[in-house]
């Protein structure tokens, strides 16, 4: 009986035995040859970005990363942590941090630490045993040798979560595998696909123990292209810095009672503010800063939640936010530029738009008895006005007695327009607003012009925000001077002011010139069309002169930050908007100012908004002064700065240096002073050669014998062409760059 | 004390010269496949733990001939110890079962208590230099030895009050056991106790309830959580398996997985020694020790397979000789528990490589990497070959004799 137990029981053994080595053999094989293959995916390297004079704003290092396998149990993963921080010499909580950092992936092993140094890395190769589930590979990270310069415009990288993996085909596309690092923001998310390059594919034979015994095959990885952006750094930083600096400044500045002058007491919030200086002819942008900033280095290697939260607080007014193409604001009375061809357009000022208004500072408006009554910005009487004038005084009434035209336009008996009594909106809305601008840069956004559709859309969908479904005379009023419920960001202003400058052409804004291969070859050029908008030569004649009459005499709203600046040699136009969000409470606005230089043939844009700040001409106008400066000067004496914000008193304005002069005619028909011209050197796309006349040619290389009259030039003509312009019009461009904190010793400028 | 018994076993012998029938010489009587077969499978063991562990040790940067070596000593050592057992009548193990069941007692408590090391969770081990000792090992062949004993003794009659003894004679030892914790050993421990009884004489009614008891005990200790996640994984994944639920399920279903593939890649023939992938790239986990079979299978195929069953099952139909024939009641017991402690070693672990039987941590019997195992292995067979070499001789031999030979009840006669 017992021996047919023990039959019975290696009978089964054996029959089994069959079935798995005869049976079963094939599938088993298969199984076991797959078995010890692993497919490894080797990051390319990604894209460096540079300036648009190669200066690498981003590139790579590569450092070791240990990841530690999640299969491992609990106690393991304690010793091999208590080991890992021995060896590599930080604490375990630090190893703990990064292990559970929100954007690991659940499903691959947990990196812990990303920059083991060598010796560690060897040690750990060496004691393999010590270490169950630790790997250490070299992994391509990113640097920033400029530090926060530009950071709204990069953006920065981190891994992909998952929510962004299955946004991108949950990894039918191969170039994306979970735990990539993808560009998060700015151009780094924009040119993510050109960024990343494509990834190799190794397929080793390994051990149990992932030990890598042979490579069956591999495709090597792609490294990405590398993007030359238009930005130029030694502008972009000293735009940044002075937008800090003029933000600590105004926040130096007590807050005056609207009515009696007197201080209330505190001063200026000024917490954050936005600029950006675009070539109007091209929508190049050449710099764009929002203060508020933030270091992308802090993303390498996850970002703490807790210092993520703090980048994304109210309480520090959210320093990712790149309040360039993000922030919303009432452009206020910049915008008056902008109702200036919608009246003409609405057909309410006619020929030869001379029109005389007498303003006594406020006008009623409505029917007899319900009348509202619209004021001048504190109420400023501004005598006769006619629509150059108006704009040079910043003269609410005489927009807002045009906005009166546009409402009453005629219309039918029932009530319906016939003509266009929102000739402002449309307008608005050629000139860009309302739409995003297209910049490539993650996540802009769209602003508002408001209408009548708007109004009732908002009002079905929130009634208790928006109570009235009808369009009222009043809102268009409001939106005349840039107010009410109209929200542009810096740069849709920056777009709508480059078509005026340029004539009439919607420019696309964008940051990247050119797509460089890894080979040095040019991939792709961006150089988006501009689009014409259709302005009426003869109003943008009449705008640009009003622009420049508010910089350029001394009534003008922007002139007084401009004293001292050598208007005769380098005309510029500009407005300046003073936007108040709310009327009941304290004066702190919006400040805005905008510039078109040089005023006689724009080639720049250049426009600073300032949260909670003064008056557009007393807070963000001086601003748009120092970096016009820096732009045009070829001495570095503006780029030196004191190290102590506080001790800028006397030195906000620092005075160009003296240019040398060169008799050129004046344009005929143009009141506007001649001037010398200037090549700002920071820019190939800022040639401007002047033809025998003297009038200007653009489109053609310089002459070289234009070059004695920037008086400066350089013998290196050997160089390549841009390297030789850039160096040749910036000689003191070293200087520039010295670190802020560096007192200007002697001869640091020409 | 083997002196002693000796010196009487010559002053039984000597009276009867003349005796006519089998030689009482026990000598003529050794049974050559019992002395065989084990050494052969050793041998086999102790190639098959190179090619399996080689390819590991070498990754690791070790000598890869560290298991060959001590695996090599650990089987002239146990050849050396059959031998002895071999020489000095079994009769003499019958005399302090008392002494014996202490012993076994000692050793496997003390190995709780901080003289005993640990090794992944279990402490089951003594450190004596370089070598580790595993008292559960001799606790087995101890535990049979006791409880033949304390049968013979009762000359087989098994009433409930004498099966109520053996039955915390053999609980105690298997619960030390559960504590170490060793589940594999104290299950072969349990299934052998059972063979034994049945054998001794035990009513098929009690053991039944024993068997019953046994069961639901079980049951007990699983529903009531008294079983390391890890158990309870092995357990489960043999029942449900290629659907792993957590991490603990998942590296026994790993185990398996390999361990499946191994010996499926096989195939009749198998790759030839030294080759397959499974086993050089150490994807098979314990595969020197507790998943020898794997090598085997995919290094030489069904054949090399059912050759090593083959074996194991011509010796345990000798052991099962050797029990019938056995000139006492203590000797058959004994057989039979060496036999059942084999037996179902060989189908746990051949059964577990191949995923019908779930998976604990037993040796294959001198194949398994792993001395004491080989060692007490081998003493067994000693002790069987013993035996069934002095069928013929007088019984008695001490001074407890129990009277005139007779066929226990149960006995395997029958």
């Amino acid at each position: 009986m017992v021996g047919l137990v023990v039959l019975a029981l290696f009978g089964a053994l054996l029959a089994r035995l069959w079935f798995l080595t005869v049976a079963g053999h094939e599938t088993y094989v298969a199984q076991a040859q797959q078995n010890g293959v692993r497919v490894a995916f080797t990051q390319p390297q990604r894209g460096i970005i540079w300036d648009r004079d190669g200066k690498p704003l981003v590139r790579n290092t590569t450092t070791f990363r240990a990841t530690v396998s999640r299969g491992i149990t609990a106690e393991q993963r304690h010793q091999v942590l208590v080991r890992l921080s021995d060896v590599i010499g930080v604490p375990k909580s630090d190893l703990e941090r990064r292990m559970n950092s929100a954007d690991n992936s659940p499903l691959l092993a947990a990196p812990v630490w990303d920059e083991v140094p060598e010796t560690a890395v060897t040690y750990i190769a060496e004691h393999a045993e010590e270490f169950p589930g630790v790997e250490v590979a070299p992994f391509s990270t990113r640097v920033y040798p400029y530090g926060s310069a530009a950071a709204h415009v990069l953006g920065y990288v981190g891994s992909m979560n998952d929510k962004e993996y299955e946004t991108r085909g949950a990894g039918d596309e191969p170039d994306y595998q979970l735990g990539d690092d993808i560009g998060k923001d700015g151009v780094e998310s924009f040119y993510d696909a050109e960024l990343r390059g494509s990834h190799g594919v190794e397929s080793l034979r390994v051990d149990a123990a992932g030990r890598v015994l042979d490579t069956l095959g591999s495709q090597p990885a792609v490294p990405g292209n590398n993007l030359e952006l238009t930005i130029d750094l030694d502008l972009q930083r000293f735009a940044e810095q002075t937008l800090a600096d003029g933000l600590a400044l105004q926040r130096l500045q007590p807050v005056l009672d609207r009515k009696t002058d007197e201080p209330l007491g505190h001063n200026f919030l000024a917490p954050a503010g936005a600029v950006v200086v675009m070539d109007v002819d091209t929508g190049a942008i050449l710099a764009t800063a929002s203060n508020p900033t933030y270091q992308p280095e802090a993303f390498i290697g996850g970002i703490p939640a807790d210092v993520y939260q703090q980048l994304n607080d109210k309480a520090t007014y959210f320093p990712l936010l790149n309040r360039v193409t993000q922030g919303l604001y009432a452009p206020g009375s910049t915008f008056k530029a902008v109702t200036a061809f919608a009246i003409s357009d609405a057909g309410v000022l006619a020929y030869p738009w001379e029109e005389i208004l007498d303003d006594k500072g406020f006008r009623k408006f409505g029917l007899e008895g319900q009348q509202t009554t619209y004021r001048n910005f504190e109420s400023i009487p501004g005598g006769q006005v006619q629509l150059a004038r108006a704009l040079q005084i910043s003269n609410d009434v005489y927009f807002y007695d045009m906005a009166w035209r546009i409402v009453q336009l005629p219309k039918d008996l029932n009530d319906t327009v016939v003509l266009d009594d929102m000739a402002i909106q449309q307008t608005a809305r050629r000139l860009g607003f309302d739409e995003p601008t297209g910049i490539d840069l993650a996540g802009e956004r769209g602003g508002r012009v408001p209408d009548r559709e708007w109004l009732e859309q908002v009002n079905k969908k929130d009634p208790v925000a928006f109570p009235y479904n009808i369009w009222l005379g009043g809102y268009t009023i409001t939106l005349s001077v840039g107010q009410g419920d109209l929200l542009a960001t810096p740069l849709q202003l920056a777009t709508a002011y480059a078509a005026i400058g340029n004539g009439g052409f919607k420019v696309t804004p964008h940051v990247v010139h050119r797509i460089v291969s890894p080979q040095n070859t040019v991939v792709r050029e961006i150089a988006p069309a501009p689009v014409d908008v259709g302005l009426d030569p003869e109003i943008r004649d009449i705008v640009m002169r009003g622009l420049s009459d508010a910089v350029m005499t001394d009534d003008g709203t922007g002139f007084k930050a401009f004293e001292g600046f050598d208007l005769g040699r380098l005309p510029i136009a500009g407005k300046t908007g003073t936007a108040e969000t709310c009327t009941a409470c304290e004066p702190q606005n919006t400040a805005v100012f905008t510039a078109l230089v040089p005023a006689n043939d724009p080639k720049y844009v250049v426009t600073v908004f300032i949260e909670k700040g003064d008056t557009g001409g007393s807070t963000a106008a001086p601003i748009a002064r120092e970096i016009i400066e820096f732009l045009y000067c070829t001495g570095g004496a503006a780029a030196i700065r004191q190290p102590d914000p506080l001790g800028l008193d006397q030195q906000v304005t620092i005075g160009c240096p003296p240019l040398v002069a060169v008799p050129a005619a004046a344009p005929p028909g143009s009141d506007i002073p001649a001037f010398e011209e200037i090549e700002p050197g920071s820019t190939n796309a800022g040639v401007i050669p002047v033809d025998g006349t003297g009038a200007l040619v653009p489109g053609l290389p310089p002459p070289a014998s234009n070059a004695p009259g920037t008086g400066v030039t350089t013998p290196d003509s050997t160089a390549s062409p841009r390297r030789r312009r850039s160096r040749g019009r910036r000689p003191s461009r070293d200087a520039q760059t010295r670190r802020a904190d560096e007192p200007c010793a002697a001869g640091c400028g020409p | 004390m083997s002196g002693v018994a000796v010196q009487r076993r010559h002053r039984i012998q000597l009276p009867q010269p003349k005796k006519i029938g089998p030689s009482q010489n026990p000598v003529v009587h050794l049974d050559p496949f019992l002395l065989l077969i084990p050494p052969v499978i050793a041998i086999f063991g102790v190639i098959m733990v190179y090619s399996s562990s080689k390819s590991r040790l070498t990754s690791q940067g070790v000598d890869p001939q560290f298991y060959l070596k001590r695996q090599a000593i650990f089987l002239v050592v146990g050849v050396i110890l059959m031998v002895v057992m071999t020489l000095v009548d079994y009769r003499v193990l019958r005399d302090r079962p008392a002494l014996l069941y202490g012993i076994v007692l000692l050793g496997l408590g003390l190995v709780l208590t901080p003289l005993g090391a640990q090794k992944r969770g279990i402490q089951a081990w003594y450190e004596i230099g370089s070598f580790q000792l595993q008292p559960s090992e001799f606790a087995k062949l101890g535990l049979v030895l006791v409880l033949a004993a304390y049968c013979h003794e009762h000359k087989g009659h098994l009433d409930a009050w004498r099966l109520g003894v053996t039955f915390v004679l053999a609980a105690t030892p298997i619960f030390i056991l559960y504590l170490q914790p060793d589940l594999g050993t104290s299950i072969v421990l349990t299934v052998m106790v059972f063979f034994l009884l049945l054998v001794a004489g035990a009513s098929p009614k009690h053991l039944f309830v024993i068997a019953l008891l046994g069961i639901s005990s079980f049951f007990v200790i699983v529903k009531a959580d008294l079983l390391a996640d890890y158990q309870v994984a092995r357990l489960t994944t043999f029942v449900d398996q290629g659907q792993p639920k957590d991490a603990q399920a998942k590296s026994a279903a790993y185990n398996l997985e390999q361990s499946k593939i191994a010996i499926g890649a096989g195939g009749i023939d198998g790759v030839g020694y030294g080759n397959g992938s499974q086993t050089n790239l150490s994807l098979v986990p314990e595969q020197h020790t507790d998943f020898i079979f794997t090598a085997v299978a995919e290094q030489f195929g069904f054949r090399g397979g059912a050759v090593l069953l083959g074996l194991y099952t011509v010796l345990c139909f000798r052991l099962w000789r050797a029990a019938r024939v056995a000139a006492d009641l203590f000797g058959a017991l004994i057989c039979v528990g060496v036999m059942a402690m084999i037996a179902f070693q060989v189908f746990q672990n051949v059964g577990m490589t191949m995923g019908i039987m779930p998976i604990t941590g037993i040796p294959l019997p001198w194949m398994s990497y792993g001395g004491s195992s080989v060692i007490v292995s081998f003493a067994s067979i000693g002790i069987v070959v013993n035996i069934a070499s002095r069928r013929f001789a007088q019984a008695g031999g001490t001074t407890r004799a129990p009277g005139p030979s007779r066929q226990p009840r149960g006995s395997p006669a029958r």
